[in-house]
């Protein structure tokens, strides 16, 4: 009855939200604190003193957005890349077991749904960004770090998504050469 | 049939529930504001120069009605004089105007 796709990037989103709301509203007072520039607290939100002191506070909040943002997608990327369950080699597979890391390693539907809410998120924030930037809310330099983030982002994803598909496209044979292949799994002194 | 309908509807629903998730962050950017104080001043200034434009419309024109009053009754004095004088003495010389 329940799309399960729609079901597992509902509780996928809700985590990468929660985190940029954060981001946003600490990082706004830190950086104002830091750069010792005053805001009051009023009807609409944070005001600051003049259209300077707006657009450097909210060009840094930006990106320490964009910078959250990056490491949630980083860690996205890293898990698709080395812990992929499709891929991720038997040696690996022994030491992430024995590190009782076991959470690492994820199949695909896991990764690629967490992967496509990072990147929706960047995107969105590439897109409001840019808009601010247009009119000048943001300074430009802001725009095009995040674009070069973003597009980083997206290649890496895809270049991910390609080889799983390829793998997809072998068949069971090609894979007999694991059966070979004696593989010792190592664990802690718990286990003994 | 209508389970179809059903679900589609459900299925609708958690469609707007993720697009409003996924939004509901940069609403936070929407939370920053700043004032304009020259903005506000510039605003006063014009009202204050409007005013006193008006004032000084108002003077020019009494200023003017008043020159025109004092040259009418100037006018009206040299006439009178004129005419007084060339009935006493219609032969004496004019003064060049």
């Amino acid at each position: 009855m329940f799309s399960k796709i729609l079901i597992k990037l509902i509780d996928e989103a809700i985590v990468p939200a929660i985190l940029l709301l954060t981001v946003r509203l600490v990082s706004v007072i830190l950086i104002s604190r830091q750069l010792g520039i005053p805001f009051s607290v009023g009807e609409s939100g944070f005001v600051f003193g003049s259209p300077t002191d707006y657009v450097r506070i909210n060009s840094y909040s930006m990106l320490a957005m964009l910078g959250a943002l990056m490491i949630g997608l980083g860690y996205a990327l890293i898990k698709s890349f080395f812990f992929h369950s499709s891929h991720i080699s038997p040696k690996l597979t022994a030491r992430v077991f024995s590190l009782r890391l076991s959470f690492f390693v994820q199949n695909s539907f896991e990764l690629y749904s967490q992967g496509a809410i990072w990147i929706s998120y960047l995107f969105l924030l590439l897109l409001v960004t840019g808009v601010m930037a247009l009119f000048g809310l943001v300074y430009a330099w802001v725009f095009y770090v995040g674009l070069g983030l973003g597009v980083l982002a997206a290649i890496l994803f895809v270049i991910d998504v390609e080889k799983e598909i390829n793998i997809n496209r072998l068949n069971g044979e090609e894979f007999d050469y694991y059966e070979d292949e004696e593989v010792v799994l190592e664990f802690g002194e718990d286990y003994v | 049939m209508f389970k179809h309908i059903q679900t589609l509807v459900i299925n609708s629903l958690l469609v707007v529930l993720l697009l409003g998730i996924l939004v509901m962050p940069l609403t936070s950017l929407g939370l920053m504001a700043y004032k304009a104080p020259s903005q506000t001043q510039v605003l006063s200034a014009q009202d204050k120069q409007k005013d006193f434009q008006e004032q000084l419309e108002k003077e020019r024109r009494y200023y003017r009605m008043m020159r025109e009053i004092q040259r009418e009754s100037s006018e009206s004095t040299e006439s009178s004089a004129t005419r007084s004088i060339s009935q006493t003495a219609p032969n004496a010389p004019r003064l060049q105007e």
